[in-house]
């Protein structure tokens, strides 16, 4: 058994051969590779490989029947790009994003003002209400959608606004371009909303009451305080659930799959990669596409990081 | 009391107006699911519906669980379900615990660049590596094996886990651990001993948040256990319509089942969870 206290800096080991100092650095250090060498070698290998293994596959020639796989440059970008279905999974992911961050941000910033104004059981009541739909697996809340959506008298949507004679005639409301996009949109929007809710929440919280009490002497109303206030000093939790819906929306897979099946013409750019990778085995097409969204993750993360900190100067 | 600010009159009832319609948000696709699962077929084609339940039944319970054929598919799958999902969260919170608190607690050379490194792959899209850990998993003949989908839920759910408990250690404080490192504890004693009850917020998240992610996993199981015997009921679910049949009683029956453990999870430690969450969020 070596020394116990070891880990401790200010142990003191009189008159030994090496410095106490040094022998503790190098038992922190073989300690801390030790705890994190699992995390970091299981990181590695299904991870950090896979991610570089994609970028020079998608430099790579991918051909069921030719094993031989040479590099061909940016063939595989330059065939992505020009493939009309690809373009329109970036329009899809477009609008989903647009739709997806839109209702979240709306939605949970009313939801989040909400549960604030509320206190002890009620708050948790409803706050609980709230994560619920969270809890429901992306191919269930899909399943549970498309009971609401169906396009014939059975749907709930349709049946509630045929009866109040808002719509003349069911309608077929995911198989619309356009409007479908919208509506698959808004369900993702209804799994996505309590976690808008939770980081809008905790932004919220972070607001000194002091703030408001202020702007009442000097007389401003609740609108000028949300505008002037509550707004502004939200910006970074809004600016993460912005990123999230961003994410989210490329990588969109699970809702779609269930309401309206795997088309090109609703697809996100994570669903067409899908599509090269394992309905045409193109592999080197499924790289590039892969490659293509991540960057947009990338820039687009980049981007709202940058407005987060310059916020944070002020 | 708390004193709110800016609330005047009229506010009361906008309130429950409010209140209203975010509980018909949150609650309507559940409810009508249930209706649904619990509904005849002949409910089922009465045209226009009707909110409110006109039957009760639990014959498509009883088609799913005794069924011929498709109770075996149902039983496979919930089984699956279990098995990756309870894997992989037990696997996660092994891997990440002794990470996370050597991240908040030791300054190990390479520490800095490691978390770095951590936090950068909390950001690698599940698509970016999913055709090379399949040519992975073909080749090392984990493809179609519960292990080998708990191993990729496991990679992707481990940065995120690191993340959230390393935020929870390191706002513990340090005397604590001193004092019992006086009293003789070892490292590994103090984690599980000492430091384990007091990040109980901190690993109730983590264990939350990767169990609804594998739970509800969908494209890693289609792609590497997409065969009947590994398939998740995520995977098997969309497919009953059409697969087996086209009622949607069934469905809506089956997705009510696989909704249960994520919900009650989320009910029960409500609590927990969300002051977990919350912790994480605000830093």
């Amino acid at each position: 058994m070596e020394v116990r206290p070891a880990l401790q800096t200010r142990t003191r080991t009189p008159s030994s051969k090496t410095s106490p100092r040094s022998a503790t650095r190098r038992r922190i250090n073989r300690l801390g590779l030790l705890l994190v060498a699992p995390s970091a070698l299981v990181i590695a290998v299904l991870v950090l490989f896979p991610s570089i293994r994609s970028v020079i596959g998608s430099f790579q020639r991918y051909e069921l029947t030719d094993p031989n796989r040479a590099f061909n440059g940016v063939q595989n970008y330059a065939s992505v790009l020009a493939d009309s279905d690809f373009q329109q999974s970036i329009r899809n992911t477009a609008g989903y994003f647009v739709v997806v961050t839109v209702c979240v941000i709306i939605i949970g910033i009313v939801i989040a003002l909400w549960l604030h104004s509320l206190h002890g059981i009620l708050r948790a009541v409803a706050l609980t209400v709230i994560v619920l739909p969270w809890a429901v697996p992306g191919t269930v809340s899909g399943v549970l959608w498309s009971f609401i959506l169906n396009p014939t008298g059975a749907g709930l949507l349709n049946s509630l606004l045929k009866s109040l004679h808002l719509i003349g005639s069911y309608q077929a409301w995911l198989n619309t371009p356009v409007v479908g996009i919208v509506v698959i949109a808004t369900t993702v929007a209804w799994s996505a909303t309590p976690l808008g809710v939770i980081i809008l929440l905790a932004g919220l919280e972070g607001i000194p009451l002091e703030l408001y009490e202020q702007s009442l002497i000097d007389g401003a109303n609740r609108i000028k305080q949300f505008t002037s206030i509550t707004l502004p000093l939200l910006r970074p939790a809004i600016a993460i659930v912005l990123l999230n819906g961003a994410v989210l929306s490329i990588g969109l897979f699970d809702q779609v799959y269930v309401l309206v099946g795997l088309d090109p013409s609703s697809v996100t750019i994570a669903g067409q990669m899908y599509l090269y990778a394992f309905r045409d085995f193109n592999f080197g097409f499924g790289f590039a596409a892969s490659v293509i969204a991540t960057l947009i993750t990338a820039a687009i993360s980049l981007v709202y990081l940058k407005l987060v900190y310059r916020e944070e100067e002020y | 009391m708390r004193k709110r600010v800016g609330f005047g009159p009229g506010w009361g009832s906008l309130r429950v107006i409010i209140g209203v319609l975010i509980a018909v948000w949150s609650l309507v696709p559940i409810y009508w699911g249930i209706v649904i699962a619990f509904a005849t077929p002949a409910d089922l084609l009465r045209t226009p519906v009707s909110l409110l339940p006109q039957s009760f039944t639990l014959d498509n319970f009883a088609r799913l669980l005794n069924g011929a054929g498709l109770s075996q598919s149902f039983y496979m799958a919930l089984a699956s379900s279990v098995i990756q999902a309870v894997g992989t969260t037990l696997l996660t919170l092994l891997l990440a615990l002794p990470a996370a608190y050597a991240f908040a607690r030791l300054t190990f050379r390479g520490s800095t660049l490691l978390l770095a490194v951590i936090t950068v792959t909390l950001a690698v899209p599940v698509y970016l590596v999913l055709i090379p850990l399949f040519q992975l998993e073909t080749s090392s003949g984990l493809i179609n094996t519960q292990q080998g989908v708990i191993v990729v839920l496991t990679s992707a759910a481990l940065p995120l886990a690191i993340w959230i408990l390393r935020s929870h250690i390191v706002t513990l404080p340090e005397d604590l651990e001193s004092a019992a490192r006086l009293d003789g504890a070892g490292t590994f004693v103090l984690m599980w001993r000492i430091i384990g009850p007091l990040v109980a917020p901190g690993i109730v998240a983590a264990a939350v948040v990767t169990f609804l992610a594998s739970w509800g996993a969908f494209l890693i199981p289609l792609v590497y256990a997409g065969t009947p015997t590994t398939e998740p009921l995520t995977v098997l679910i969309p497919a009953l319509v059409g697969k087996y049949s086209s009622d949607y009683g069934l469905q809506a029956a089956a997705g009510l089942i696989a909704v249960v453990p994520p919900v009650l999870l989320v009910i029960l430690l409500q609590r927990n969870l969300l002051s977990g969450l919350l912790k994480g969020a605000s830093r």
